[in-house]
């Protein structure tokens, strides 16, 4: 960081300190224009649904962006503008994000309130002008500075270790192939040639062709989408909400600590397959969205364990006490100095469990929980071809591409556990 | 306890320090042991306490899945029943009372022996688990015997080997094994050495099952096919179930033995960079002694639990490698179960598993209770 | 130096922790850690606590910060009494305090640069925010021997002495007028120990401070303080107002004082070594609690717990014979005296 004189810092705060103010009057005009558009946009997306010019999906999609859109604008310019006399240098890094977010929504959603976005770019641009610039600029610069060299360091770290960089390599190829696999594969998902059944492979099925005539390499290809999306879906459901009450659980203690925690023994009672397995079963039918809601509530108590364990031994680390004594609050210290330290952990069991769960997806979907027969999974694809020998390609294929995916994971946790590691980290 | 420290204020001269510290250690230790004792019966006891909700909860979880999988009243009717039937069958079985009172129905009927009737087995529920559960075991216990033996020396021979090229490939088959999707791989076993050997004319490995039915006769008396072998004295049985033993363990064991492998090296790493290490080998100790002697003991006490973790895996592994290798154990029961719908069956096979998982886990906490003093004191 | 006015009056301090046991963990006992300890501190003093490991003094310490809260007892702070003080009050109250652990670097979070760990308690106080925070937060570095380069670096950057420095430049942001030192010095080596020590006294000056200086150290607590007060087991045994290695009166303080190591050589060996071991507060002893350890002890001591009585200036010293024993400590080696155990 380059050095600074003290009295540049504080000099700057008078001499701006007038023109300051219409800006803020411009947030917080801004603040209400966004979030009444917000709303506006939910009513006029209901009124398209009922003339029919748009579907359910359209709908929701609408609404969801909308009224995200509004909240947070709500909850991140609103505060800032209204407290016009307590405005700080911390504040203005968060006009700036609001503000992108707001656009990047903006832009999903699509509607009319793409126009409004314009007035969120003029924010971002008068924030960027020199007076309102030297406001917050060097402050935000100089906070940014050692977590920026942190992360390089981090960074430095994961490509000297070429495992964990292969992972990355593996993982990034997986979701390349989901996104573009309209583009890649030569055949649809459940397109067939049911006359070119149990084809071997040949350029024109280049990993042969399943029982139905499918192509094996672009069902293989198109599962990809289906087979992340659980895993994504999974892992990132049962972490929020698993964090949530772990910590919950941790950071109170007491009767709320004790019924989680038996709460939590009896889910690590069953094994995970096979309460899995019994709660699609109760779920009636038997699909990739009940295999997701089943796994998810196999998932939970991992995290709720995990968080719990490492916000216990936080709290009772000295930093919190330090943090106490100088007048800190309870959530202040759970927010700021509690979570931050218990996240790595909770990061590299969540990268190895994408490995575990994508593992469990494809076995339930195997023993026949899955999409309908003859859809591209992974699982189901195997299930599918078990019963022909001689076509070995129809089950090979797909379980490797299993094989590599859960290892790419399992690769990059295990690495990056280690580069996280406190006592070998410290330099 | 650290109350009872053997450390005084600032005592640094001479011999007579020693002595006193001699004499506090002596009686510190005692004082140890006999708190040890103490310690040992209450964690026993606690752990035990544990359980109780554990299976409580196990009991209400099953309950509840039970009742949210469907009406049973579906059983007893076709659709020409009457409504009024229908409402009679409803009372007769109690199905119109309160759920608490139908959770105590259900308590009491698992208690008394009456775990329901098992449609896709044309049995009694207990009847099936008594004739389903030996092979299930059997095969699960060759399947955790092959991974410790195989897990264990290979775990030590990664880690004192670290870095060199057994190591590698110690890792690389560790972590093939704990991403590889357990089905597969057994399929991909039968496809070698039963469909390829067999083509190649080559001594091919049974397909399934646990037994070469169509030649031999076999009347089980423990249920256990191995033994039941021994105890008859034919030598020609024992060695045919082997021989079916060996694919379906392998494929079972294998997700077992990666676990095992990566904690034995990761906690026997862990055990050799200890002080008590360095001192030993610099007491001049073979490093044959230091890591058999000193360091394997330590080492094992992580992997312990991690054998009872593995169980867990074990049970959703048998459900999988049953299926694919006919093995008529209760994996292969569950699954028929479930595409059937057969309730009684799910929810009895659930509730067994989870029953033996809280054993072996409780079993399991006890061992590492009685290995590692630190744990009792949480 | 002592000037009459009180800053804290800390009167029958108690603080017990419980000890449970057993299968449902019920309460087996309790860890009498602070005892009924009564003591003052006055303003713009450094008064210092000494004792063994684990006889309470940390928690003393602790107690009177309010960090834990305590069983029975009074504090009482300028005048007020800041017993019962709950919420937002204690959180005004705790600007006037402020404490430095033993560990520098447990006591800093390790994912916090230094300006936002010394700046929060100016942050969360509402005393200043953005650059008119970091400048004060230059300025507390400045104060400690730190520099600009420093602010915006991680706790593992630093050296232990510096760690400590940040702690104490932490403490002294709210500007408050009573810090609890606790064995502030342990955990760095000696040559750093100085300058740490040095440091904490200029400072002293400069603010005005109060110090409760707790160490195990007694040349430390020599060098640091005003007046000496010698913990044992939850218990005040002696409190002096001069120099502790020529006043004692107390046979546990005379113990303690002569096991400090000095580097003459003719001394060698005249130590009293303290035989056994400490006692559990779980079950302290009868009476006076060193009477197991003390070789003067007679009958009374074992019925009798003895007051602190005032030997004259200000010397208190909780011991039945006090003054009329030949502690000894200051001539030559008497050889019956010293309960070298056989081995």
């Amino acid at each position: 960081m380059t050095k600074m004189d003290t009295k540049q810092y504080s000099e700057e705060i008078e001499e701006t300190s007038s023109s300051i103010k219409y800006f803020v009057y411009f947030i917080l005009v801004l603040g209400f224009i966004n979030v009444i558009a917000g709303f506006v946009n939910i009513i006029d997306a209901l009124l398209l649904y009922d003339i029919g010019t748009i579907n359910e999906i359209g709908l929701m999609g609408n609404i969801a962006t909308g009224s995200i859109a509004a909240i947070v604008i709500g909850i991140l310019l609103l505060p800032i503008g209204l407290g016009v006399r307590d405005l700080e240098n911390w504040a203005f890094p968060w006009v700036l994000y609001a503000n992108l977010l707001a656009i990047l929504l903006f832009l999903v959603n699509g509607g009319f309130i793409v126009y409004i976005g314009l007035f969120n770019l003029f924010a971002i641009i008068l924030l960027m002008t020199p007076q309102i610039r030297a406001f917050w600029w060097k402050l935000y610069m100089e906070d940014m500075g050692p977590r920026a060299k942190e992360t390089r360091y981090t960074l430095y770290l994961i490509r000297k270790s070429p495992l964990v960089v292969a992972g990355i390599i593996i993982i990034a190829v997986y979701i390349c192939l989901a996104i573009f696999a309209p583009y890649i594969t030569p055949y649809g998902p459940t397109e067939r040639e049911w006359y070119n059944f149990l084809q071997a492979p040949s350029p024109q099925h280049i990993w042969g062709t399943d029982q139905n005539g499918g192509d094996v390499f672009s069902m293989v290809i198109w599962a990809t989408q289906v087979d992340l999306k659980i895993a994504i879906s999974v892992v990132a459901v049962a972490l929020v909400v698993g964090a949530f009450i772990g910590a919950a659980a941790g950071y109170f203690g007491g009767a709320v600590d004790e019924i989680v925690m038996r709460i939590t023994d009896v889910f690590f009672a069953f094994p995970g397959l096979i309460l899995a397995m019994a709660i699609v079963s109760a779920l009636g039918a038997r699909n990739l969205d009940n295999i997701s809601i089943a796994l998810m509530l196999v998932w939970w108590p991992t995290y709720a364990r995990l968080v719990r364990g490492q916000v216990l031994i936080e709290r009772e680390k000295l930093y919190v006490e330090a943090a106490r004594s100088v007048g800190a609050s309870d959530m202040r210290i759970l927010a700021f100095h509690i979570l931050p330290n218990t996240i790595q952990p909770v990061i590299v069991q969540a990268t190895l469990d994408m490995g575990g769960v994508l593992l469990t997806a494809a076995g339930l979907s195997f023993i026949g929980f899955g999409a309908e027969a003859g859809s591209a999974e992974w699982g189901l694809m195997i299930a599918q071809g078990q019963n022909h020998f001689a076509q070995y390609w129809v089950t090979l294929f797909p379980g490797l591409a299993i094989l590599f995916c859960a290892l790419s994971f399992n690769l990059v946790g295990d690495g990056v556990r280690d580069i996280l590691d406190p006592k070998l980290r410290r330099r | 306890m650290a109350l009872i420290s053997p450390r005084t204020i600032d005592l640094k001269t001479g011999h007579a320090q020693l002595a006193l510290q001699k004499h506090i250690a002596g009686c510190a230790r005692a004082i140890r042991r006999v708190i040890w004792h103490m310690r040992l019966r209450d964690y026993v006891i606690r752990r035990l306490l544990l359980a109780i909700p554990v299976v409580i909860g196990v009991l209400a979880i099953t309950f509840v899945l039970a009742y949210v999988m469907g009406d049973p009243v579906g059983i007893y009717t076709q659709e020409r029943t009457s409504p009024e039937a229908v409402e009679a069958i409803r009372r007769a079985h109690g199905l119109d009372r309160p759920l608490y009172e139908q959770f105590f129905f259900y308590l009491r009927d698992l208690a008394s022996g009456d775990w329901g009737y098992s449609v896709s087995a044309r049995l009694p529920v207990t009847q099936v688990i008594a004739t389903r559960l030996p092979a299930t075991i059997e095969l699960s216990l060759f399947a955790i015997v092959f991974a410790i033996a195989l897990g264990i020396p290979l775990g030590i021979l990664s880690a004192t080997k670290k870095d060199r090229w057994p190591d590698h490939v110690t890792r690389v088959v560790a972590l093939a094994g704990v991403s590889m999707p357990i089905f597969w791989f057994a399929l991909m076993l039968k496809y070698v050495f039963f469909f390829q050997f067999y083509m190649a004319g080559l001594p091919a490995l049974p397909e399934g099952g646990r037994y070469t039915f169509t030649v031999l006769p076999y009347t089980p008396i423990t249920g256990f096919l191995l033994i039941d072998s021994i105890i008859t004295l034919n030598p020609v049985l024992f060695m045919d179930g082997l021989v079916h033993l060996i694919l379906p363990g392998f494929a079972l064991g294998y997700l077992t033995l990666a676990i095992i492998t990566r904690m034995m090296r990761s906690s026997m790493l862990e055990v050799l960079k200890e002080d008590y290490i360095t001192l030993a080998r610099s007491k001049g100790l073979r490093e044959r002694v230091v890591i058999y002697r000193h360091a394997l003991r330590n080492a094992m006490i992580p992997t312990v639990t991690v054998i009872g973790l593995a169980f867990g895996g074990l049970m959703s592994g048998a459900v999988l490698t049953e299926t694919i290798f006919s093995w008529p154990g209760l994996g292969r029961w569950s699954t028929r179960a479930i595409l059937n719908s057969d309730i009684p069956s799910i929810n009895a096979f659930t509730l067994l598993v989870a029953f033996i998982f809280v054993g072996a886990n409780l079993v399991v906490d006890l061992v590492y209770g009685a290995l590692d003093p630190r744990i009792r004191y949480g | 130096m002592t000037s009459s006015e009180e800053l804290i009056q800390v009167r029958n301090l108690k603080k017990y922790f419980q000890l449970t046991g057993g299968v449902f963990r019920k309460v087996m006992g309790y860890v009498r850690a602070v005892d009924d300890v009564t003591f003052d501190i006055y303003r713009g003093e450094t008064l210092g606590l000494v004792g063994e490991s684990g006889c309470g003094k940390t928690t003393c310490g602790r107690t009177i910060m309010h960090l834990i809260p305590k069983t029975a007892g009074e504090i009482i702070f300028e005048g007020k009494d800041v017993s019962e003080i709950k919420g937002g009050d204690l959180r005004e109250f705790r600007k006037n305090m402020g404490i430095v652990f033993q560990d520098p670097m447990a006591s800093l979070d390790p994912r916090i640069t230094i300006k936002n760990a010394v700046g929060e308690p100016l942050l969360v106080n509402g005393i200043a925010k953005g650059f008119r925070l970091r400048n004060m937060v230059l300025e507390l570095l400045q104060k400690v021997g730190l520099s600009e380069d420093h602010l915006n670096r991680f706790p593992h950057e630093f050296s232990g002495g510096q760690r400590q420095r940040i702690c104490i430049a932490r403490a002294l942001a709210l500007n408050p007028k009573f810090i609890v030192m606790d064995e502030p010095t342990s955990s760095t080596d000696v040559s750093v120990q100085a300058q740490t020590l040095n440091l904490m006294k200029d400072l002293q000056k400069e603010f005005n401070l109060t110090y409760l200086f707790i160490s195990h150290n007694l040349s430390v607590v020599k060098h640091m303080s005003d007046r000496v007060a010698v913990m044992y087991l939850g218990k005040i045994v002696e409190m002096t107002p001069g120099d502790i290695f020529e006043d004692a009166m107390h046979p546990y303080s005379a113990a303690l004082v002569s096991a400090v190591p000095v580097p003459d050589p003719s001394l060698r060996g005249r130590a009293h070594i303290l035989a056994g071991e400490v006692p559990s507060p779980i079950n302290p002893p009868s009476g006076c609690r060193f009477h197991p350890r003390c070789r003067f002890a007679k009958e009374r001591c074992m019925e009798e717990i003895p007051e602190l009585r005032d030997m004259g200036g200000g010397q208190l010293v909780a011991c039945h014979f006090a003054g009329e024993l030949d502690l000894g400590y200051k001539e030559e080696l008497d050889a019956s005296s010293t309960l070298a155990v056989e081995a």
